[in-house]
């Protein structure tokens, strides 16, 4: 395997695992802050192990699909995932919708936290550990899908997918461990757009190959899908811009 | 805790359907591709790659476009 096959999975991975990374920070520190570490950090380590068992346990049986299959499953599943993420960063660099804003989230889940009763068993806070492990288990199932799905391309990309995922986790764990304030001044809605057109650039890829498209120049065609979205997503950003001043 | 599993489900399927219309078109054009392929074994990867790929952004772009209009719109009831 080339850099030229490896480097757009690790990157994928990377920026995808980052963004999701930042907003399970952003609970899982507002918890920590307002109910104890303990309960945090607790609902955290649960929500790994479950979601450790989850892979262990789906993806071997995705290995056990036939390889046309998985790869229109793989492929409808980047595409909605990733043309979900596209639309929503149109439309807020767009000013349709209101930008993704972590201190807001943290203030508003502090607040709510606050509120909730404290009632401890086995020394934990429920209320905390459930938050902290729902927040960790909903982004790590995010996390664990895109590695699995932009390394369908062949058993050799597993390593650099889940490489860039774990340096976006090692990222966001150093600067959460050092500020102690959510991530906001992540450019998160850049970050998503990228994603955006990566992860549609994959699934539309693999949903071709699933319907037997016989792409051109091999893996280079995903260099070629992701250069077309980015430019349909800045013209559809320039029009959305122009239909909401209207 | 059912209420907690509960939202957990329903984030797993907001990860792929945010917009109902979005991702039924983008499944029911996979879908017209499919049978395409079907009916005419052989097209050719620039009549295929290329429908898959243009029929996907004009669908997010006509999305988008939609639901800008829409906001422009309320903005527009908003301020008479």
């Amino acid at each position: 395997m080339t850099w030229l096959q490896a480097a757009p999975t690790l990157l994928a991975a990377f920026l995808a695992s980052f963004v999701e990374f930042v907003e399970a920070a952003t609970i899982v520190l507002a918890v920590g802050t307002v109910r104890g570490w303990r309960s945090a950090l607790s609902g955290t380590a649960l929500a790994l192990l479950v979601l450790a068992a989850l892979v262990l346990a789906l993806g071997p049986a995705l290995a056990q699909m036939p390889q046309q299959a998985m790869q229109l499953v793989v492929g409808l599943l980047l595409l909605l995932f990733g043309m979900r993420w596209l639309r929503k960063a149109i439309l807020r660099s767009a000013g349709v919708i209101a930008l993704h804003d972590e201190e807001a989230i943290f203030r508003s889940e502090a607040a709510n936290l606050r509120l909730a009763r404290h009632s401890a068993g086995w020394g934990l806070d429920p209320v905390a550990t459930i938050t902290a492990f729902k927040s960790v288990l909903l982004e790590g199932t995010e996390v664990a899908f895109i590695v699995i799905a932009v390394s369908a391309g062949g058993p050799g990309l597993l390593l650099p997918a889940a490489a860039g995922a774990a340096a976006a986790a090692l990222l966001v764990l150093a600067i959460a461990a050092a500020v102690h304030r959510p991530l906001a001044r992540v450019p998160e809605n850049t970050l998503k757009f990228a994603v955006g057109v990566l992860i549609s650039a994959f699934g539309i890829y693999w949903t071709g190959e699933g319907l037997r498209v016989a792409w051109p120049g091999g893996d280079l065609a995903l260099l070629v899908l992701a250069a077309g979205l980015l430019t349909a997503g800045l013209l559809g950003a320039r029009a959305a811009t122009a239909l909401a001043a209207r | 805790m059912m209420t907690a599993l509960r939202a957990i489900v329903l984030g797993i399927v907001a990860l792929f359907v945010d917009d109902g219309a979005l991702a039924l078109g983008l499944l029911g054009w996979t879908a017209v591709n499919g049978l395409a392929v079907r009916a005419w074994p052989g097209t050719s990867f620039v009549v295929l790659g290329g429908a898959l790929f243009f029929g996907y952004v004009a669908i997010l772009l006509g999305n988008v476009a939609y639901a800008a209009d829409a906001a422009g719109g309320r903005r527009r009831g908003m301020g008479k």
